[in-house]
């Protein structure tokens, strides 16, 4: 079975039933909604058109909500539905990051995330979606459409119909029938600050990027609002993370780069665990319900990046403890051969992020391929500034891994700003990164001179403040990074 | 396809749970959800108070804490047809405001200064009712107001204030719809339209059916059913409006020359000869017409016909073109696609241009000639006069029409007003035209709602002008701000009403019910007034009514009592199921 | 039939003016086809039977109307054309005078009875001055800003939507928002209303401005923590002077107002009038009132709906009316 619904806007006439009807059948709070009506006005008087979309959870055959959820609180169920467990859920937000299309919201109440479930609980009753039923116009079918005679199955194949973003390869069963494609290409019509009778939701603050182009004459004039769910916690943990994986990978030539006593043995691990565990407690805390992290343990997804890369971290944080027990115990031979493997799990450390992002089928900037190799620069950037505060003055090798890496680093962050990117999501997030402001300073901007005040430090011989510059410069480019990503519109 | 190669049948969902299991209707928490958490519900159908369309409402009642769960559609309503439209579901929101009014208010500060304290509904209905009393004695029957915004109910106040003796109804008709009532009504002598527009070929719209307006859901199911089947859209508005955006054509001409605009396209009717001609013969006063046109003329049809020609030769496409700034060509088309619909053109126009003009009666006057010119008046897909799917129940006991003429309400300026002069009332009494003393506005906002709103405010704070004013009222208002008591009344889910409306070409009756008194009466657990069953001391206006006129004349000497005494209990007084 | 909540009482109701004229004792058929008892008509005869026709004084359609003839309205007993108190000749483009539409409705709000309903304002929460761009351009109005809309008797500003969705030369705005209340705890419900105060101001109208947005207040329900909205839109009747259609009593909603960027003083929301002006409009349209009584010293044709209907006797006014009443 294939539940699904046919959206008929030949047929709508934007009234908000369905809105109000679910809200009231599953509770919905203020400030989110499970499906809602966008409208665009397109054309110039007399010749302008108000057209609708109703937007909802698409019950993708591919729901990469269901692939990225480390807890496998959603569900594919057997009848097609895409289905969330409340209580199992850790609040992590992974799955508003993987959904296209804007279909997930965090119950801030229930610290779980909540959407569209095609009313499950009345289709065990055999009854429709309050939806569907509410509908004056009859614009929303609901049924199966594995069965070939149902109504939404012979509505497909007897009309012309279209989904949200099939680009996206999640092959949705939302499909609509008589939808104008300006509603269904985010980001093609305009977005006034305000609405035509509404405010627009103060989620997403930033204007658009005045370089990224839009339809002439088609506005939308009303949408629900969508909130930046991954926020500094994330950015921080991609430097936190940088660093503990960085001064891994570099501890085996530790020695050969001119390190020598504690610092050279001790210190490299050491610094890994700090990082480490201030990622891991990150991690944690930005989950909407905290002390449910255990479940990663108790009901992992193995297809989930977030489960992958909650093992490769364990993995390595149990390593490099197991190195510096070794060390105290004066088993030095053996530290130093286990930091190779070590040095390997670091590289998984720094890179498996670039998996988890690319599950994130929101976010089209994040599954760049320039993801993997540049969050290896990254960590060994940042690996670099560290040891650098630690080495000898004359350690210059050192120096020109980390100048290397600053070079590497603003090659790949003008790569990701201004080279090409496939698709209209990803460009319009490209432009965004140079539109982020933080501490109400372009991010990017900031980070750019920031690292190159980096740069001359540690040419100057400077190590400590070159340390700092680099890890605050990385900061703004990650924030940037991980904002402008969530920018763009889905719908 | 089962395992044996048959084909199995297509099981599509249900929409609502059949009737028979409306007692007890089990169904799942979606609070719990995945949990499979049962729970049972009693399903109690309703009307819906929102707006005057009175669709179906279905409220799932949780019967061990007597609390409406939420609010769907009414699978057997014959207007809504089980659908709704936004305003329905979230009646839920209007029964649950924490903001609600819950107990009766009285005014213990200034007028207007903000302080209220609870009171019980003895003490409201003692105050009131010995004020009217002393009003019907000292003859001063004119002192008695009742000023309604939202009716939501067929005749049950007539009854009431009939009994009173007063004359004493006030409305809200004349900021609403009192212009397009007048241009029907010199017409059909019904002052509103009915469109049957599933039936209908060309829809003609000077409103924005697909969205609002009386009666918005049920109309825009229909329209929609119509334009499915082929029917073509024409939608005359200023700005475009969610049913203009649908429309086949959008007329935006200079606000209050639509009837001009309308008047070009029965032009093009009479000068193609498109219209019907022995519609026109047998139905309309065309003998008493070309009288008028023309007194000298013999009374033979074609002589009519050439004198109507004749009286209509100025309003050109051309001419309207140049007046309304539309499109000669589109006027032309339009017209011949009415023409071609033939009876089956149903059209509308409720408030927009006809309550937006000065002459704005001659917009629903023109556009009614355009129907009248078609045949199309009571056919299959064409525009029915609203008696016509109007079912208006008879009450038991009828009292006496009332002996006086309030000229507060019909003052001899306005002799074809439809219907009282309601938003004059300040300035009339600015005027010194008279006083009132006791005042009951009924889901009513006139300091909001009302143009010159603060000559309403100034009225509602002078003490010598209104001697009190009870506001009867489900919410907050800006009005109740004013009023010396605010009288907590029911939303759909909480009150009795009977209500019938010309959705469609049908007539129906729907029963507006307070939900959880019926509830309780189905669970074995009478209340005896509505309020002790709905939220906090939340009444209804027909208990309310029927209390105050008991009051009013506890020996029956005044003749009220007599007509609130049980039928079927000789003496006692009457109950709300009676 | 409770149970079922409504039902229906006759399907498919068409052409009932061609129901037959069941009662027909003391009737009779003048030569034009009238069926007439006690010179009244109360039917027609349509192919040799008798019918019920139209509830009209011919019991036909009247296109040519004889009440209105009757009534000192003898030029509009036909369909016809009058100019509107909106027409172009009443307004001075030059001024910045344009045509208010103030009338118009949102799909998801009831008047003004649904500021109780969260569902809906978190949906609609303002009421925009709709005004197409050419206007905009030539008024000096950007988008969202400031606009205050002047009539004869006040003002207010709210803010500019300019769109292709009017026609040039109209400005629109829709009725349900600008929902106020003057007090902390009691009056329109928090949901929906900003909080007002009212103030007279050196000229002696009065003022109601804006003190506090709409915002998250704390109550039974964990919603109301998360209003997001603050605006709520504009109150504009406040400023409408009465203009009573002299035959419909309607009241005339469209205005004539001038358009155009707020002053330095304005704040949005801001809504003036001056009560003294009220009575000027209000006496002026007044004399375009053609009074009772009409035929027979009647108040009103006996044909005409009336709410609750009084005695017959009511209508026959006792003296005539000199105008002030």
């Amino acid at each position: 079975m294939q539940y699904g619904f046919v959206i008929d806007h030949d047929n709508c006439i934007g009234c908000h039933a369905c809105t109000v009807a679910c809200k009231s059948e599953n509770d919905v709070p203020v400030g989110n909604f499970r499906t809602s009506v966008k409208y665009v006005e397109e054309g110039a008087f007399p010749a302008i058109k108000r057209h609708f979309l109703v937007q909802r959870c698409n019950h993708c055959t591919d729901a990469p909500c269901v692939t990225i959820c480390p807890v496998n609180a959603l569900e594919k169920r057997e009848d097609g539905i895409v289905d969330i467990d409340r209580d199992a859920c850790i609040g992590c937000r992974a799955c508003m990051q993987a959904c296209p299309y804007d279909a997930i919201y965090l119950n801030e109440d229930m610290g779980a995330v909540e959407k569209c479930h095609f009313c499950a609980h009345r289709v065990e009753q055999n009854l429709e979606p309050a939806c569907a039923v509410v509908c004056p116009t009859n614009a929303i079918i609901a049924g199966d459409f594995h069965d070939p005679e149902s109504k939404v199955s012979l509505l497909v194949r007897g009309n012309p119909t279209k989904v949200r973003r099939p680009e996206q390869g999640t092959s949705p069963n939302v499909h609509y029938k008589g939808a104008a494609d300006i509603t269904l290409q985010p980001g093609r019509a305009s977005r006034p600050d305000t609405y035509l009778f509404s405010q627009r939701p103060p989620a997403k603050p930033e204007p658009w990027p005045s370089q990224l182009p839009t339809v002439k004459d088609a506005r939308v004039v009303l949408d629900v609002g969508h909130k930046v769910e991954w926020g500094w916690p994330v950015a921080l943990y991609l430097l936190t993370k940088s660093i503990a994986a960085g001064v891994a990978v570099l501890a085996p030539f530790a020695t050969a780069l001119g390190i020598s006593g504690w610092r050279s043995s001790i210190f490299p691990e050491l610094t890994a665990l700090v990082f480490t565990l201030i990622t891991l407690v990150l991690l944690v805390e930005d989950l909407a319900r905290p002390s449910r992290f255990y479940r990663l343990l108790t009901r992992p997804n193995w297809n989930s990046w977030l489960v992958k890369g909650g093992v490769i971290l364990g993995a390595f944080t149990a390593l490099t403890s197991i190195i510096l027990l070794l060390r105290v115990a004066g088993a030095h031979g053996v530290a130093d051969i286990l930091r190779w493997p070590n040095a390997i799990l670091a590289l998984f450390v720094a890179g498996y992020t670039a998996f988890l992002f690319a599950q994130c089928k929101g976010r089209d900037l994040w599954e760049s391929r320039l993801l993997l190799p540049h969050l290896l620069v990254q960590a060994i950037l940042c690996g670099s500034a560290v040891l650098l505060v630690v080495s000898p003055v004359e350690a210059t090798v050192l120096t020109w891994i980390l100048l290397g890496s600053i070079v590497a680093h603003a090659c790949f962050c003008l790569l990701e700003r201004h080279g090409h990117h496939a698709t209209a999501n990803a460009q319009q997030a490209a432009a965004f990164l140079g539109t982020v402001r933080l501490w109400d300073i372009p991010a990017l901007w900031a980070g750019y001179i920031v690292l190159a005040l980096g740069a001359v430090s540690a040419i100057s011989g400077i190590p400590f403040s070159c340390a700092i510059a680099v890890l605050i410069g990385l900061y703004c480019y990650e924030h940037a990074y991980v904002r402008a990503g969530q920018l763009p519109p889905l719908s | 396809m089962s395992k044996s190669g048959t084909p199995l049948p297509v099981i599509e969902l249900e929409t609502y749970p059949p009737v028979e299991t409306w007692d007890d209707v089990t169904d799942l928490d979606p609070a719990a959800w995945p949990r499979q958490v049962e729970r049972h519900s009693m399903l109690v159908p309703t009307t819906c108070f929102n707006c005057e369309a009175g669709c179906g409402l279905m409220a799932w009642i949780d019967p061990e804490t007597q609390k409406i769960r939420k609010l769907e559609g009414n699978p057997h309503h014959p207007g809504s047809r089980g659908r709704n439209c936004a305003k329905g579901p979230a009646t839920l929101n209007q029964v649950e405001d924490p903001e609600r009014i819950l107990y009766p208010l009285k005014r213990v500060g200034e007028r207007g200064s903000g302080q209220f304290e609870r009171v019980t509904w003895d003490e409201v209905l003692d105050d009131l009712a010995g004020r009217m009393r002393t009003a019907l004695l000292e003859e001063r029957h004119d002192e008695i107001m009742y000023h309604v915004g939202r009716p939501g109910a067929d005749g049950y106040m007539d009854r009431v204030l009939r009994s009173w003796g007063v004359d004493a109804h006030n409305s809200h008709t004349n900021v609403c719809s009192a212009s397009a009532r007048v241009g029907y009504a010199l017409w059909s002598g019904a002052d509103r339209p009915s469109p049957d527009h599933a039936n209908a070929k060309f829809i003609l719209m000077l409103s924005a059916h697909l969205e609002t307006g009386h009666y918005f859901n049920p109309h825009a199911q229909r329209i929609v059913e119509g334009m499915n089947a082929g029917a073509k859209m024409c939608v005359i508005d200023v700005r475009l409006s969610n049913t203009a955006s649908r429309a086949d054509w959008w007329l935006a001409p200079r606000p209050g020359t639509e009837p001009l605009l309308l008047l070009a396209m029965a032009h093009v009717l009479l000068e193609e000869e498109l219209y019907d001609r022995d519609f026109l013969e047998r139905w309309v006063n065309w003998k008493d017409t070309l009288a008028f046109l023309d007194p000298e003329a013999k009374p033979d049809f074609d002589v009519f016909i050439e004198a109507l020609k004749k009286h209509y030769a100025f309003a050109t496409p051309e001419a309207a073109a140049e007046e309304c700034d539309v499109d000669a060509d589109m006027i032309r088309e339009v017209a011949r696609a009415i023409g071609e619909a033939g009876p089956a053109f149903a059209t509308h126009v409720w408030r927009s241009a006809a309550s937006g003009n000065l002459g704005g009666w001659q917009v629903s006057r023109c556009l009614q000639f355009l129907v009248v010119l078609m045949g199309a008046v009571g056919t299959e897909g064409g525009t029915n006069p609203n008696s016509h799917n109007k079912f208006v129940a008879r009450p038991f006991d009828n009292p006496p029409p009332q002996k006086r003429w309030n000229e507060l309400l019909y003052p001899p300026e306005f002799p074809l007003a439809y219907h009282e002069m309601s938003f004059l009332l300040p300035h009339m009494m600015e005027e010194g035209r008279g006083r009132i003393d006791t005042y009951f506005t009924r889901v009513y906002n006139p300091v909001w709602t009302n143009p010159d709103g603060l000559m309403w405010e100034q009225l509602l704070r002078d003490e010598s002008r209104i001697g009190v004013h009870a506001a009867l009222t489900p919410t907050w208002s800006e009005t109740a701000q004013y009023a010396d008591y605010v009288l907590p009344m029911g939303v759909g889910a909480e009150r009795h009403d009977l209500l019938s409306q010309e959705t469609h070409a049908a007539k129906w009756i729907s029963f507006r019910q307070p939900v959880l008194r019926v509830a309780r009466e189905r669970m074995g657990d009478p209340v005896e007034f509505t309020w002790q069953a709905n939220p906090g001391e939340v009444w209804e206006e027909d208990e309310f009514w029927i209390e105050l006129s008991w009051r009013i004349d506890p020996d029956g000497s005044l003749g009220i009592r007599k007509h609130y005494e049980s039928p079927y209990r000789p003496g006692e007084k009457i109950t709300i199921d009676e | 039939m409770r149970r079922y909540g409504a039902f229906l009482v006759e399907d498919e109701a068409y052409r009932s003016h061609e129901a037959d004229l069941t009662d027909s004792d003391g009737t009779r058929v003048d030569e034009e086809g009238t069926v007439l008892r006690d010179g009244v008509a109360v039917g027609l005869e349509v192919e040799g039977r008798a019918v019920v026709g139209f509830p009209t004084p011919s019991r036909r359609l009247e296109l040519h109307s004889q009440t209105m003839h009757d009534w000192k309205w003898a030029e509009q007993t036909m369909p016809g054309y009058i100019k509107s108190h909106v027409h172009a000749d009443e307004m001075d483009a030059a001024k910045g005078q344009m045509v208010l539409v103030p009338t118009f409705r949102l799909p998801t709000l009831i008047h003004t009875r649904s500021a109780n309903a969260k569902w809906l304002y978190e949906l609609s929460n303002t009421n925009p001055v709709w005004i197409h761009p050419s206007d905009a351009d030539r008024l000096g109005i950007a988008p969202d800003s400031l606009v205050r809309l002047e009539t004869s008797i006040g003002h207010f500003v709210n803010r500019a939507w300019v769109t292709e969705a009017i026609r040039p030369g109209v400005v629109a705005c829709s009725h349900h928002l600008g929902r106020w209340r003057l007090f902390d705890d009691v009056g329109t419900d928090r949901w929906a209303s900003a909080r007002v105060v009212r103030e007279t101001t050196p000229g002696g109208a009065v003022r109601f401005r804006r003190v506090e947005h709409i915002k998250a207040f704390d109550s039974s329900d964990p919603d109301s923590r998360r209003v997001w909205w603050t605006d709520g839109g504009v109150h504009q009747n406040l400023v409408f002077p009465v203009q009573p259609d002299p035959v419909s009593g309607m009241h005339c909603w469209h205005q004539v107002v001038r358009v155009g960027p707020a002053s330095a003083d304005d704040r949005y929301g801001d809504v003036v009038v001056d009560t003294r002006r009220s009575m000027e409009v209000y006496k002026r349209w007044m004399e375009q009132t053609r009074p009772a009584p009409g035929p027979g010293g009647l108040r009103r044709p006996r044909w005409f709906a009336r709410a609750v209907k009084p005695a017959p006797e009511t209508y026959i006014m006792e003296e005539p009316v000199d105008g002030g009443g």
